[in-house]
C-alpha cells in the first residue's frame, strides 16, 4: 500500500520506529476491513442517533487525516515555540493521521461497482475511537498515542485529554466545521456531537 | 398471500419491484444486513413493506446455513407463502429455505449450480452444451496447464463472485501469479470465497464475432437472455443486446429489444432453453449470458437463477410491454405463468437502452489525470427526437478522471434511455458514446 503517497504527512515523523508502526497499523486496518486500495474511501460519519452512517462523497478518508494530522501538528509547534509547552510532535501526527483509523476497520466496500462507498461491515456497537484505539494498542502503539485516538471524540468527553489529544480533537472539529461549510453545507449537523450548547451554564 | 422478501444488494432497483409484489400479497422483508442500507433504502422499505425485519443481531454473514436458518425463522414467523430474492450473495440461502418450507423456488441443487461456475460448467458438460475449456483453480500452475492447452489468453473468475468483481485476464503465463494474487486481493471485504482453496476457476477466453450475428455494427459479441422457470418449464422473454465492451473488461451498457434477425434469436433462445434445462432450476427469475461464437453457435458464459441487476429489467419491462417481477411473483405464489414467451418474429414499438461512459472514452484531447468539469455538449442535445432520457447521473465537477485497468466502479455519466425506434436509440446511443468529450474544471 502506497501510505507515503497517500499521506505524505508520515514523512514529518521524526521517529522512524514510529513511523513505521503507523504505517503497519494503517495498513492491517485497511486488510481488516477489506480495502485493497483505502486511497478511495470516502469520508464517512458514524451517528449517535442509530440512522445509517453518512457518507461525504465531497471529500476522502485519507484526505480528512491529512487535513487533520498536519493541522494539529501546525498548532503543536506553534504552541512550543510560541508558549513553549513542549508538546510532542510525534505523537501529534501520528494520533492525527491514526484518530479514524478505526473507520477502515467498522466499514468495507459497498459492492464491486461502488469500492469507494463505505458501508459497516457489522452492526454498530464499537465505535472507531474503541476500534481504532484497539489495534492501534494491539499493534504496540505508544499508549500517549492510543489515548488520542481513544479520546478524539465524544468519548474523551468525560476523559482528562493529553494536550496532544486536545490539539487533535480540536483539529478534528475545527476542520470538520471548515469542511462542512466548504463541501456540503446543507447536510444538517448532529446536534449530539455538540456539548456546547450556547446556553450560559 | 404473503410474500418475504430477502433484500441485499443485487437485483432491480427496490422502488420498481415492491410495488409490483405488494400488489400481489402482504410483504414482509427480512434484511440479513441491515447495516449496508443507505437512507433512501429505509425510507422505501419503510413505506414500501408491511413489515421490515432488520437483522442486526452479530452473527458471521458468510455462514450459509445460519443465513438460511434465519431466512426460515423469518418465512415462518410472516407465514409466508412465497420467498423472493434478487441478490445473487442470498440466492441459494433462499432456495435452501424455500425448499424446506415446502415453497416453491429453484430448488437447492439448481441454485447451486447457477450459484457455483464450476458446477454450473460441469452441468453444462453434462448437458452436452457447448462448453469452453475449464477446470479448478487452486494455483498459478492450473492457469500455465490451461493456457498451454488453449493456446491462448484465459480467464480467472471467483466460482461464487458477485458483479464481474475479481474476473481478470492473463495473457501470458509469466502473469499468473501476480494476475492470480491481484483476482483474490479485489474480492477482499465482498462477502463472497477468495481466500479458501478450490474458490477459483480458469476458463478459456471466447473470442466471438458479432459482426456474424447482427446486421448493423455496434453490439459487442456477447448477449443476455431474460426468463423465468415455472415448475421446470422455462419461458425465455427477451434478448438483450450488449455493447462493446471498454477494454478489458468493462461493460459500457445494453439494448433492449435484440436487432438480431430472427434465424439469430432462435439459435440465442435454444441454447439459452438447454443451458437453463441443464441446470434442474424449479421456479425462479433466469438471466443467461452467452456468447455469439464465429461458427453460428453460441457459448455459455453464465447462468444466473435470479434477474439481472440494475437497470435490465425495467429496460425489458418497457421495450417488450411485460411485468417480469409480476410474473416471477405470480409462478412462486400461485405456479402459473403470466409471461408471454418470447416469439423471435416479434419486432416491438419500444426500446431501451443503459449507457455507462468512463472517463477513458471521453477525454478528446487531454489527458489523465485530469479533472471532470462537465461535457462539451449536454447528452440530451445528441439523442434522436423519439428518445428521451429515463434517467441520468455524472459524476460532481472536480472528479479525477486517472488511468484506471478496470473502470467498471468509475463510470462517468450513467443514461437511461427510452424511446419508440429501435434504430434511432440504436444511433444515438453510439453518437452519445462517439461524441461526447469531458472538459477539464477551470482551476
Amino acid at each position: 500500500m502506497k501510505w507515503a503517497e497517500w499521506l505524505p504527512e508520515l514523512a514529518r515523523i521524526g521517529d522512524d520506529g514510529l513511523r513505521d508502526r503507523t504505517v503497519d497499523v494503517l495498513t492491517e486496518a485497511a486488510r481488516r476491513g477489506g480495502w485493497a486500495d483505502p486511497s478511495i474511501m470516502w469520508y464517512v460519519e458514524e451517528t449517535a442517533s442509530g440512522a445509517p452512517p453518512a457518507v461525504r462523497t465531497e471529500v476522502k478518508l485519507v484526505d480528512h487525516l491529512r487535513l487533520v494530522a498536519a493541522a494539529a501538528a501546525d498548532m503543536a509547534e506553534q504552541c512550543n515555540r510560541v508558549v513553549g509547552s513542549r508538546t510532542v510532535v510525534d505523537h501529534v501526527l501520528v494520533g492525527g493521521l491514526l484518530h479514524d483509523v478505526g473507520l477502515f476497520e467498522l466499514f468495507g466496500p459497498k459492492s464491486p461497482t461502488e469500492p469507494a462507498v463505505p458501508v459497516l461491515r457489522q452492526p454498530l456497537l464499537l465505535r472507531h475511537p474503541y476500534t481504532g484505539a484497539r489495534l492501534a494498542e494491539e499493534m504496540g502503539l505508544p499508549t500517549e498515542v492510543v489515548h488520542i485516538i481513544a479520546t478524539h471524540s465524544v468519548e474523551g468527553e468525560h476523559t482528562k485529554r493529553s494536550k496532544e489529544s486536545a490539539l487533535v480533537h480540536w483539529a478534528d472539529w475545527a476542520t470538520y466545521d471548515v469542511m462542512r461549510a466548504a463541501l456540503f453545507p446543507h447536510v444538517p449537523q448532529e446536534r449530539a456531537f455538540y456539548y456546547y450548547t450556547g446556553v450560559a451554564s | 398471500m404473503r410474500v418475504l422478501v430477502v433484500y441485499d444488494y443485487g437485483g432491480p432497483p427496490l422502488s420498481y419491484f415492491l410495488p409490483v409484489l405488494r400488489a400481489r400479497a402482504r410483504i414482509s422483508v427480512y434484511v440479513p444486513r441491515p447495516e449496508r442500507l443507505d437512507p433512501v433504502e429505509h425510507a422505501l422499505l419503510s413505506t414500501g413493506a408491511e413489515r421490515v425485519l432488520l437483522d442486526d443481531d452479530l452473527w458471521d454473514r458468510r455462514d450459509e446455513r445460519e443465513t438460511e436458518r434465519r431466512v426460515v425463522a423469518a418465512a415462518q414467523d410472516w407465514q409466508a407463502d412465497a420467498l423472493v430474492c434478487f441478490s445473487e450473495l442470498y440466492a441459494t440461502q433462499t432456495a435452501g429455505a424455500a425448499e424446506k418450507l415446502g415453497l416453491r423456488g429453484p430448488g437447492t441443487a439448481g441454485a447451486a449450480r447457477a450459484r457455483d461456475k464450476l458446477l454450473m460448467r460441469d452441468a453444462l458438460t453434462a448437458g452436452g452444451l457447448t462448453n469452453v475449456r475449464y477446470r479448478p483453480l487452486r494455483s498459478e500452475e492450473d492457469i500455465v496447464a490451461l493456457m498451454s492447452e488453449v493456446g491462448g489468453p484465459v480467464l480467472i473468475k471467483p466460482r461464487r463472485g458477485m458483479s464481474a468483481a475479481g474476473i481478470q485476464r492473463v495473457d501470458r503465463a509469466d502473469q499468473a501469479r501476480q494476475v492470480f494474487a491481484s483476482a483474490r486481493e479485489s474480492l477482499a471485504g465482498f462477502d463472497v470465497p477468495a481466500d479458501t482453496e478450490g474458490a477459483f476457476l480458469v476458463e478459456e477466453l471466447l473470442r466471438g464475432d458479432p459482426d456474424l450475428w447482427y446486421p448493423v455494427p455496434g453490439f459487442s459479441d456477447q448477449v443476455c437472455v431474460e426468463g423465468l422457470v415455472v415448475a421446470g418449464e422455462y419461458v425465455p422473454v427477451a434478448i438483450t443486446d450488449v455493447t462493446p465492451k471498454v477494454p478489458p473488461l468493462t461493460q459500457s451498457g445494453h439494448i433492449s429489444p435484440t436487432s438480431m434477425d430472427v434465424d439469430a434469436r432462435r439459435r440465442v433462445i435454444d441454447t439459452a432453453g438447454r443451458a437453463v434445462a441443464a441446470l434442474g432450476l424449479d421456479t425462479c427469475g433466469t438471466h443467461v449470458e452467452l456468447k455469439l461464437m464465429p461458427d453460428g453457435s453460441c457459448a455459455v458464459v453464465e447462468i444466473a437463477a435470479r434477474y439481472a441487476g440494475r437497470t435490465i429489467i425495467p429496460e425489458t419491462d418497457f421495450a417488450h410491454g411485460c411485468d417480469l417481477v409480476g410474473a416471477l411473483a405470480d409462478a412462486l405464489l400461485h405456479g402459473t405463468c403470466s409471461a408471454r414467451r418470447f416469439d423471435p418474429g416479434s419486432e416491438p414499438s419500444r426500446a431501451a437502452a443503459t449507457v455507462h461512459l468512463y472517463g477513458s472514452e471521453c477525454l478528446g484531447p487531454h489527458r489523465t489525470p485530469v479533472r471532470f468539469g462537465g461535457f462539451a455538449v449536454h447528452p440530451a442535445e445528441l439523442l434522436d427526437r423519439t428518445v428521451r432520457i429515463a434517467g441520468y447521473a455524472e459524476r460532481e465537477r472536480g472528479w479525477v478522471v486517472e488511468d484506471r485497468v478496470h473502470e467498471q466502479p468509475y463510470w462517468l455519466a450513467q443514461l437511461h434511455l427510452q424511446g419508440t425506434s429501435l434504430v434511432e436509440l440504436r444511433d444515438s446511443v453510439r453518437r452519445v458514446r462517439r461524441e461526447l468529450q469531458l472538459v477539464p474544471e477551470e482551476e
